[in-house]
Parts: C-alpha cells; structure tokens; sequence
C-alpha cells in the first residue's frame, strides 16, 4: 500500500468492541481515510492504550500526545465551564439528537471551552436514567435519603436536590456498590447498562414522561489544534466537511439508538422500564431548575453570561424537538 | 545525609498521617452506612460522608508520592539480584551509581514536568469532580517529593553504595 | 528499516538487559518507555516525540491519583500493623498450641499461622520475613531439620499473595478490568487447597523420615490456655476482614480501611493492659515507614508500567498479538501452557508484581482473542469459559505460577528472605527443602487447570444480584 500523507492517532477510553468505537469512531475514521483516498490514515488507540487515565486524555489532546481523542467533558471539571450548560436536568430532554443539534446551534457560545483545540464534534448522550436496586419510585420524594452513583459535579447537584445522597465513584466500580447496597442506584445512560450488567443487579429503571431524561453528558470529539492547522486545504476540508452540524444529526441518532439494547436486557430481567407521569416529571423539572439556578450562579461568577446560555439552550432544544 | 535522612522519614512519616486519615475517614463512612441500614428500619436515614471517593483519591495522590523519597532512602526499589553475584563487586558498585544518577536525573525531569503541570492544572480551573476542590494544591506535595527523592538519590550515588 | 513491531520486540529484550544489570524495575520500564518512544518517533515521525514528553505533567499524578488503588497502601499497612502488634507471634502460638503436639506439628502451625497472616498481609515476602522471625526461633529450638524448617516458611510465605487480600490480584484485576472483590473469592479454595497441601507435605515427611522433626512441643495447661486465648481475638479479627472480603459485605477500599483501624485498635488496646504486648508508637512510625518503602516500590513500578504500556501500544504489539493468535491457529491449551512456563522461567529472576504489569497486558489480548474475543460465551469458548470467568480463572492460575517463582532456583526470593534469618544453612539446603512443597505446588496448578470450577465457584456462588 503507498504510505499515508498524514497519519492521525486517535485515543480514546472505551474498548474497540464498545458501539461508540465500532459504529461512530472507527467509521468515521474509515471515511476520512476514503474520502482522502488514502492520503490521510488514522490510528485507532482505544482503552488508553497510550497510557494516562481518562481524565488525561483532553490534555494529551492538547499537548499533541494524541493527535484526535474522543472524552468526557465531565472527566475534568472546571475546564470547560460553558458547554456544561447541555448537562443541565432542565436542558437536555430525552433525546441525543435534538441536544447535539441544539449545542451545534449555539456553538458560537460555547466556543471559548475549546479554544486551545480543534472541536470535531461536541455531543450528549441520550441522558441519565435512575436504575434503582429495590424497585420503581412514583416520584423524587421517593428517593429521599437514598444513595446515588452520580455521572457528573452537576449529577452531584441534581441527586442532592432530590433529597439524596450523590457518591462518585468510577464506572467500573458499580457492579459490585449496587450488589452490596453501597449505593441504591445509579444514574446512567441505557448504554453501559449491558457492559456493566445494571440490569442483573437492579430491578427498575426510570424515565421521565415521553422518554425524558435527568440531564446528560457532554463528550469531546477533538482534534489537535496544530495538527489540523498543519494540514494542507484540501485536507482541512475533508475533516470539515465531516464535522460539527455536518455530522450531528446522524451521530445524534446514533446516541439515540445505542440505548435499545440495554433498554431490552432491563426488561428481559423482568424489570420494568418506568416513565413517570407527567405531574412527576414536572416534579423533577421544578428540583431540576434549582440545580440550573446554582449552575447560573456559578457560571456567573467565572465571568460567563450564563442566563443567556440557559435560555439560549433551552430554546434550541426545544426547537429541535418534536 | 543525616539530614536528608530525617527529612525523609519525617516526610514519609506525614504520608503516613495521611493514610490515616483516609483510615478513619473510612471508617465513618463505613460506620454511617452500617447505622443508616439500622435508621432505615425505622423509616430514617443516617448521611454518609458525601464525596468520600473525592477524597481517597486525592489524599492518596499525595500519600504514595511522599513515601517516594524514603523509600528511596532505604534502597526500597526492587532490583533483579540473579547476575551480579557473578559481577565483580567494583563493578556492581559502579552500576549502582550508575543507575542512581539516572534516578536523580529521572526524579527532576518528573519535578520539571510536575510543576509544569501544577501550572497547567490552575490555569485550567480543574475541579475534583464531587466535591468540587480545585485540584493543583494536591501536586504540591507530590513536587516536594520529588525534590526530595532526587536530593537523596543524588546523595546516594555521591556516597555510593557502601553508605546505603 | 526497522518496523514498529521490531522496535517493540528489541525494547522488550532490552528490558530484560537492564534488568540483569541491576536496574531497578520501575527505572528499567520507563527508560525503555521512553527510549521506545524516541525510537519510534525516529521510523514513524508522526509518532512525535516531544508531545509524548508533555504527557509527563500529568502522568505521575494521574497515576497516583487512582481511587482503586488506594487499597494497596491501606493492606499493606494493616499487615505491617498486624506484625508490629505482635499478632503473628500470637497466631504462631495458638495454632501451636493446638497442634504442636503432633510430630511435624510445629511445622503444620507455621504453616497455619502463615495462611492466617495472609489474611492481612497482602505480600508473599513480608508473610515470610514476618512468620519467619516468628516461628523460625521455635522450629530451631525442637531441633527441626534445618531443610523442613526453611522450606516450610519459604513455601508458607507464598501463602500471603494466595489467601485475600492480595496486592497482586488488585492490580491484575485493575489491568484486566475484573472485579477485585470476585479475584479475592476466587482465591479462597485454592489458598485453602494450599495449606491443605503443605500440611500434607509435612505429615508425609515427617512419617517417612521422623529425624526431621524429631520433637514434639510441650506446652503446660496455663501456657496452652494462655495461647488459645490470645488466638480468639486474632482469628476473629483476622475471620472477619476475610469474611467481609469474602462475602462481599465490603468493598475494597473499606475492607482494607476498616480491618487496618480494627487492628491497630486492638494493637492499642493490648498495649493498655500490658507495657510489652500491643502496639507501642515506635511499633506505629514503624508500620508506617514499612509501608513507605514496600507503597514506595509498587507505585513506582505501576508508575514505569504505565510508560511501558504507552511504548508497547505505539509499537503495535498487543494488536500484533491478538492478530497472531487468531491468525496462526494456535491451540489454545499449548498457549495456555507456554504462557505459564514463561511465567515460571521469568518468575525466577523478577519481582511478582512486575511480572504480572509487563506480561499480563502483553498476552492478555492473545488470550482473549483465542478464547473466542470479548463476547464468547462458555459454550463457545476455547477455554469454555466467558469473558469475566476467564478473567478469574486465568488470574488465579497465574498468580499461583508466578508465585512458584518466589521459591524456585536460582532466585527464589522468599528463600533469599528466610536464609537471612537462619544462619548456618546453605541456600542449597533450603531449597532442597522447598522441593516437596514445589512438587505438591505443580500438582495443585494442574488441578487447577482442569477444574476452573474450583476458582469460580465462590465468585459465582457469592455474586450479588
Ligand atoms: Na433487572
Ligand atoms: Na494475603
């Protein structure tokens, strides 16, 4: 074969078998390499292999250890302060793709986050359901004291407005804090349900009406800022031209989908997957807006406007709802 | 030597406070949990300590870096032993220095780095992800350690092996 | 020009260099890490190497920082607090009080007594030096042939990794993503398995040859009652951070926490009531600088791992690996077995723990990939076994392996630490010694093979849900 032009490494935290490997990063690097007829090849480095843990990974992007990661935002908070604004319980809704599209909409204002980067796409997941180990709850006075596995600082939030108790802990820890009662239940998105085996280990999930979420995560698609910079133009476009609003729609959708099959295996177990009724849900959005408010607060001291942000979100994703 | 001798022990001595810290820290937690499954039989709830994993793993970054420079200081780093019995003493006394010198120039190449990253770390605003504490006062321990670890490996390799 | 893999294969080999002259393991890694790198940087320029560099700002830090690993300096210093307390002695003592009456009995209770201390000794070689300082004394007082004596302690030290907890298993179980918890079940029957061995050994011995243990211990009443006495608390304390461990009732961080508090309670505690028993402060700044030193060496290897693994997965070779092992067909219980050989052959010149970070990342994707990959199920399984299981199983079975290697020539490093307590016997004699116990040991790794049920049962039994 005559040897790329340009080679890209790519590092992220999930092994090579995970969907968002197999179905977003992989193909997405397959079709860089086609469309540049070879000219570009791309390097897939996944499950940290280039060492670090995945908190590092934004910084190996930065510093060029990496030449594209795919990341948490949440992994390291406090550095992109405005982009977590689509976490937000009262932001997000229940769907992948109207948030993806919605922060692509508003990219403008969170730009600053990733300034020292070349973003290739910010998106969510479908959001954080609640999988408890003891059964279904009508509403959040029922989770009262409860101890809850939180994804994110906002998570965190969100959990104590309810009344319960947020404990962070690692992914892989959960199996075993839900079987021993470390923690009454998690919040997570259906797509590590199967992974992890959530759905041997609790016996309800819950979603709010219409399939509505309690927030989400924001993940990083980058790539190195020189790097891109040091490509010719011709190449800049091919990576343009599948990037940011190019790509949302589909991705989104895919983060929509990848939900099914941990969504089956809960109820495959006998355990229902719960939406709540709509005086609940609203229940939740009224705990929800006090963890936006502090989120204002705070946001606002770090000199961010961060009310426009909210409202500016809010009014996105709802346009990209249906 | 004396003095590094103390420092690093008093060092190692302060990680090791941490560790108990962590110890009883632990233990609270472990015992609020045991008293919340009592208070939920009667319909209560007893709080744990809420970012509790925060913690461990900060006050642990700290810990095993500050055993670093006694550990050193005792010769405590695993070396294969099967060949030299057939090197000529002199010999293996020169490795030894040898590799004690790439220590020293490995424990400060670490501190460069380590500051650069502290640096890196506060611009960056890095928050623990519960409880919300900025992280970069915890490097600094961990850059005094690795002061201290070149300070005694490079006081090694001058005294060499015979003063270990 | 050299390939990628090439250079992966040459800094493999370089390693080993390094290590014979007497680099210490945590330096080798990263000057092989980082002089690969540089290498690679050379062939494959986008391969850059001064972004590498910059990883270093956050890479020690990040190393340490590590929630999950915060047991290994709590176990280690709940067995330095253990041995400081005297709690060895005390055990030592009971168990002798209960069976050192029967020929070889003192043995059988070293023995005992080093399965009791693994319960909170998370290492094979401080379980040696500890019961070795302990028991070694007695063992030469009933005039114990030398060869029996040594090779009891040296084969019952490796009892400290086998019996939960375990800084080896921890850290294979982090590598392979398994649960820590589950490795500890795992490793309750076939530690058991092991002491039940080695008391075999001994009752064998000493019924073919009876000059090995020529006498028995007396005990008067008030002195056996006082043993048993002070077992109580001891095996009680020890039964429940086991049980806890076992059942699962904790998780590790807390199991390590709580046990070691409980210990150093109860040290406290024996100290109030008596000025020469318990735990003094000097015996606390002890534990505490032992832990140091033993904590001080392990992150340092984690931490050369760490660059180590960064240099093998630019060079391809874990990929290369997998790739080989479902390209060539190779059958899987020869690899299974040439893995372990390898395993037995390095484990006579390196440390455990280092073995296990540089060979278990190295062929752990071979494996898999043999087995079936991620998502082969028992019945499809080459090994017959899933993914988790096979974790389990294979963790286990190589921990036994490695561990062989603390007691094998030329440099069985358990060996090493009991003939520095026993003066006048040639290091020859101990392992002469040792030879019983190894041949039991090979039997007991064949077993094991053949029968994962016995690794697995307790996991599957145990696990929540
Ligand atoms: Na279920
Ligand atoms: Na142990």
């Amino acid at each position: 074969a005559q040897a790329a032009e340009v080679t890209l490494t790519m590092s992220h935290f999930l092994s090579p078998k995970a969907p968002p490997h197999a179905k977003f990063l992989e193909p997405w690097a397959r079709k860089i390499e086609a469309e540049s007829n070879g000219r570009i090849k791309i390097e897939i480095f996944p499950s940290m292999t280039l060492g670090g843990k995945p908190p590092e990974l934004y910084r190996q992007l930065r510093d060029g250890a990496a030449d594209i990661v795919w990341t948490l935002t949440g992994y390291t908070p406090g550095v992109f302060p405005r982009s977590e604004v689509f976490e937000l319980p009262d932001v997000h809704g229940g769907s992948a793709k109207a948030t993806t599209l919605a922060i692509q909409d508003n990219f403008g204002l969170i730009a600053d986050d990733f300034k020292d980067i070349k973003p290739l796409l910010v998106h969510v997941h479908a959001g954080q359901a609640i999988h408890l180990v003891n059964g279904c709850i009508d509403g959040a006075q029922d989770l009262k004291g409860m101890k809850l596995r939180t994804p994110s600082r906002t998570g965190g939030w969100m959990i104590s407005a309810w009344g319960a108790e947020p404990v962070g802990m690692p992914v892989p820890a959960l199996p075993q804090a839900l079987s021993k009662g470390v923690v009454d239940g998690a919040l997570i998105p259906f797509e590590i349900v199967p992974p992890f085996k959530v759905h041997e280990l609790t016996k309800c999930s819950v979603v709010g009406a219409n399939g509505s979420r309690f927030g989400t995560s924001v993940f990083l698609f980058a790539m190195n800022k020189d790097r891109y910079d040091s490509l010719p133009a011709d190449l800049k476009a091919i990576i343009d031209a599948n990037s940011g609003m190019a790509i949302a729609g589909q991705a989104g959708a895919l983060w929509d989908e990848i939900e099914a099959p941990g969504q089956m295996l809960q109820k495959k177990t006998g355990s229902p997957v719960k939406e709540l009724d709509q005086a609940a849900t609203d229940a939740f959005a009224k705990l929800g807006g006090a963890v936006t408010a502090k989120w204002v607060e705070e946001a606002g001291k770090a000199g961010i406007d961060a009310d426009a942000l909210v409202k500016a979100a809010k009014a996105s994703v709802a346009s990209h709802s249906n | 030597m004396k003095l590094i001798d103390r420092l690093a022990s008093n060092w190692a001595l302060l990680g090791g406070v941490l560790v108990f810290a962590i110890m009883i820290v632990t233990s609270v937690n472990v015992g609020a949990f045991g008293l919340d499954r009592i208070a939920r039989m009667f319909d209560a709830n007893v709080s744990g300590l809420p970012g509790y994993e925060d913690f461990v793993r900060l006050a642990i970054s700290c810990a095993a870096l500050m055993f670093f420079p006694y550990c050193q200081l005792r010769r405590g780093h695993v070396v294969v032993d099967l060949f030299a019995s057939s090197f000529p003493a002199a010999f293996v006394r020169l490795l030894d220095r040898l590799w004690l010198v790439i220590i020293t120039l490995l424990a400060l190449s670490l501190l460069y780095w380590m500051i650069l990253g502290m640096l890196e770390t506060i611009s960056d605003n890095a928050l623990s992800p519960v409880l919300g504490w900025s992280e970069w006062p915890f490097y600094v321990p961990g850059i005094i350690s690795l002061f201290l670890w070149a300070l005694t490996a490079g006081f090694q390799a001058i005294k060499g092996l015979e003063d270990a | 020009m050299l390939d990628r893999e090439t250079i992966g294969l040459i800094g493999f080999a370089i390693l080993f260099v390094l290590l014979i002259f007497r680099v210490p393991v945590g330096l080798a890694m990263i000057m092989v890490g980082v002089g690969g790198n540089f290498a690679l940087s050379i062939i494959a320029p986008y391969l850059r190497f001064e972004p590498y560099l910059a990883q270093f700002k956050t890479l020690l830090w990040g190393t340490v920082a590590n929630y999950s690993l915060s047991v290994v300096p709590l176990f280690i210093l709940m067995g330095y607090l253990a041995s400081h307390s005297k709690l060895s002695r005390d055990l030592f003592q009971g168990f002798n009080a209960l069976v050192g009456h029967f020929r070889g009995g003192v043995a059988m209770a070293a023995i005992g007594a080093c399965a009791g201390f693994g319960a909170v000794c998370g290492s094979s070689l401080a379980t040696a030096s500890t019961m070795g300082r302990v028991a070694l004394p007695e063992l030469e007082r009933l005039r114990y042939a030398p060869k029996l004596a040594t090779g009891t302690l040296a084969a019952g030290g490796t009892l400290g990794i086998l019996i939960p907890p375990s800084v080896a298993l921890v850290i294979y179980a982090i590598i392979v993503e398994a649960s820590i918890i589950q490795m500890f079940q795992a490793a309750i029957i076939p530690g058991l398995l092991a002491v039940l061995f080695f008391i075999l050994v001994i009752a064998v011995m000493v019924r073919l040859k009876p000059d090995l243990a020529p006498q028995v211990a007396v005990m008067t009443p008030t002195e056996k009652r006082r043993a048993l006495l002070r077992l109580v608390p001891v095996v009680l304390i020890f039964g429940s951070i086991i049980l806890g461990l076992g059942i699962g009732l904790f998780t590790p961080t807390p199991a390590a926490a709580v046990g070691a508090m409980a210990i150093l309670l109860y040290g406290l505690a024996l100290r109030f009531k008596s000025k020469d028993a318990g735990l003094s402060l000097t015996g606390i700044k002890s534990s505490i600088l032992d832990t140091a030193v033993t904590s001080g060496m392990i992150y340092f290897i984690l931490f050369g791992a760490e660059v180590l693994k960064g240099f093998f997965a630019r060079a391809g070779l874990p990929a290369a690996m997998a790739s080989w092992a479902t390209d060539s067909g190779v059958d899987p219980w020869v690899l299974m077995v040439l893995l372990l050989m390898m395993l037995i052959v390095l484990g006579c010149f390196m440390d455990s723990l280092a073995m296990i970070l540089v060979v278990v990342p190295f062929f752990w994707p071979a494996l898999v990939e043999v087995n079936g990959g991620d998502y082969a199920t028992a019945a499809t399984a080459a090994y017959g076994l899933g993914l988790e299981d096979l974790k389990i199983w294979f963790g286990i079975v190589a921990l036994v392996v490695v561990e062989l290697g603390l007691i094998t020539p030329p440099v069985g490093l358990n060996v090493f630490i009991i003939a520095t307590m026993a003066r006048g016997i040639r290091m020859g004699e101990i392992f002469a010694g040792v030879m019983p116990f190894f041949g039991i040991e090979i039997v007991r790794i064949v077993i094991l093979l053949l029968l994962p049920g016995l690794c697995l049962f307790l996991p599957h039994a145990l696990s929540g849900g």
